[in-house]
């Protein structure tokens, strides 16, 4: 014959599904991911969009300095850049113990046959590896005091 | 013996007015786990700028206050409860916001767009939390509170609960720090398990350079897709944006520098401190606590996962293939997700550089997170 226990089993976590089906369980999930996601879709649309905005605009309005200052025209080359440019050798527009020092970078990483086409000039948000690599260095030998 | 007597008496009451007698098991537990927050801060370099001023704030929150002195933030015309009715009342994230929008680049974002979807993606963190929250017995409120946990961005967190569930307050804004300062724990493991070593190598190419007018456009197009579509999201995106044109127009670099410095160091000492401060044990330690916890812990993992598994769906469409690492900053941890994608590719491939590709899903996830706490508030709102 089987007893009763003799006190009550209470579950520590007790689910409620049902309250989930209401108007403000899953539904409103759904609409809050769909809300998120045509949001972000539209701003997609918008930044993708943005180029050629800015090359209507440029044509509307030529982007100027501040405050109206026309840019400054570029200085002409001098004639004595001129002349160290002949002087010393280039290749593709660095001098060539730079080119090398590249060259031989891109031999060290690359483990399959190679050719440097072209080099050029890091832009700002691209020196951001740098930088990242740099604060890596410096961080991987931070020196601790002893006590802590 | 009159003597004696006498200063018994006053041995007494200089005894009752200490706060010994009032000191309860749980005030020691939760003075033990601040200083285990401080302790995590300094040692283990845990997030120091927030764990420092929550885990002080939280033995300062548990020292029991004498009767008829108000002292903690829940006695009325405290100190305390003024320098609380910036978090009580949401005035402290809008100005973090203000801060971090000065301090953010969008550029990465806009030179790639595409991985603006993960950031969205990474909100089924805070939307599947909201369901879980409410099979668990919490009201819808307060299910979207705990939800927005998952949204890896505790201004965000602070912000709604304070409109949504004042009673859980405290829970969720440690809840929702602790588990940012966690980033580095919770991420990785989930970012390993979900991706093969093949998808963990995957280089991206270099974003494109952003015209300073795309930047300067930036700021009030977002602001005005994101509030027309989620209204609720006003506060929290119009401040993001508001301090991101700072940075970006270049004609008020001074007050974007303030914005980003001072200001916000300062918002964050009060709001991590007072956070801390509100945890007393009588208020705080209780099984809705506990469910809280658990469930932001898993609000954090199934964004991470949202996030990581969008990469690889995306990844059956895309040309050039992303790496799905960089889905699992779509949580709006910045820049923290950011640094564990970096790390995590790193440990995959020292020569991959991830953190600025990482850059753009984690900005989006902040905007992602405050149109996801905008949607709750407009809904839940009573």
């Amino acid at each position: 014959m089987l007893h009763p226990l003799p006190f009550s089993v209470m579950p520590l976590i007790a689910l409620n599904t049902d309250a989930l089906f209401e108007e403000t369980g899953l539904p409103l999930a759904v609409m809050g991911m769909f809300v998120v996601f045509s949001a972000l879709l539209i701003l997609i649309g918008c930044v993708s969009l943005l180029p050629r905005l800015m090359v209507v605009l440029d044509k509307i309005i030529p982007a100027h300095g501040h405050h109206g200052a026309q840019p400054k025209p570029k200085p002409k080359p001098k004639a004595k850049a001129k002349k160290k440019e002949a002087k010393g050798a280039e290749v593709g527009g660095v001098p060539e113990e730079i080119a090398v020092v590249i060259a031989a970078a891109v031999a060290q990483v690359m483990d399959q046959p190679h050719r440097i086409v072209r080099t050029r000039q890091l832009t700002a948000s691209e020196l951001a590896w740098t930088l990242q690599g740099r604060i890596q260095h410096h961080a991987s030998h931070k020196l601790k005091p002893r006590n802590r | 013996m009159l003597l004696s007597g006498y200063l018994f008496t006053k041995l007494q009451q200089l005894v009752d007015t200490t706060a010994f007698p009032n000191l309860e098991l749980g005030n020691t537990m939760m003075i033990i786990i601040g200083l285990i927050f401080v302790y995590l801060a300094i040692a283990k370099d845990y997030e120091p700028l927030l764990l420092v001023p929550i885990g002080f704030g939280i033995v300062v929150g548990n020292i029991p206050a004498v009767p008829g002195m108000p002292l903690s933030v829940y006695d009325e015309g405290s100190v305390m409860q003024y320098l609380y009715f910036g978090v009580s009342h949401g005035v402290y994230p809008p100005l973090i916001f203000l801060g971090i929008g000065a301090m953010t680049d969008f550029s990465t974002m806009m030179s790639n767009p595409k991985l603006i979807l993960l950031g969205a993606a990474a909100q089924i963190g805070v939307f599947g939390t909201f369901a879980g929250a409410i099979a668990l017995g919490f009201s819808p409120s307060e299910a979207g509170a705990i939800g927005i946990i998952g949204g890896a961005d505790g201004p965000t967190a602070i912000f709604l609960s304070a409109k949504l569930a004042p009673q859980l307050l405290g829970a969720i804004a440690v809840a929702a720090y602790s588990y940012m300062a966690l980033v580095p724990v919770i991420q990785p493991p989930i970012m390993t398990l979900l991706t093969t070593k093949e998808e963990r190598v995957i280089r991206m190419k270099a974003a494109r350079q952003v015209s300073t007018r795309e930047r300067i456009l930036f700021p009030i197009i977002a602001f005005l897709v994101c509030t027309l579509l989620a209204p609720g999201a006003i506060v929290l995106i119009g401040m993001l944006f508001f301090g991101n044109l700072l940075k970006e127009s270049t004609v008020t670099e001074r007050l974007a520098v303030t914005a980003r410095t001072g200001m916000i160091d300062v918002v964050t000492i009060l709001l991590g401190f007072c956070v801390g401060a509100s945890t007393s044990a009588p208020y705080f330690l209780n099984w809705d606590s506990i469910k809280i916890f658990g469930l932001g812990a898993l609000a954090f993992s199934v964004a991470t996962a949202g996030g990581v598994i969008f990469a690889k769906v995306m990844n059956l469409f895309l040309r050039e293939k992303i790496n799905p690492l960089v889905g699992a900053a779509g949580v709006s941890a910045v820049p923290d997700a950011a640094r564990v994608v970096q790390m995590v590719g790193q440990k995959n491939d020292p020569q991959n550089f991830l953190l600025m590709h990482a850059m753009a899903p984690n900005v989006a996830g902040v905007i992602g997170s405050a149109i996801a706490a905008g949607v709750l508030w407009s809904q839940l709102v009573k």
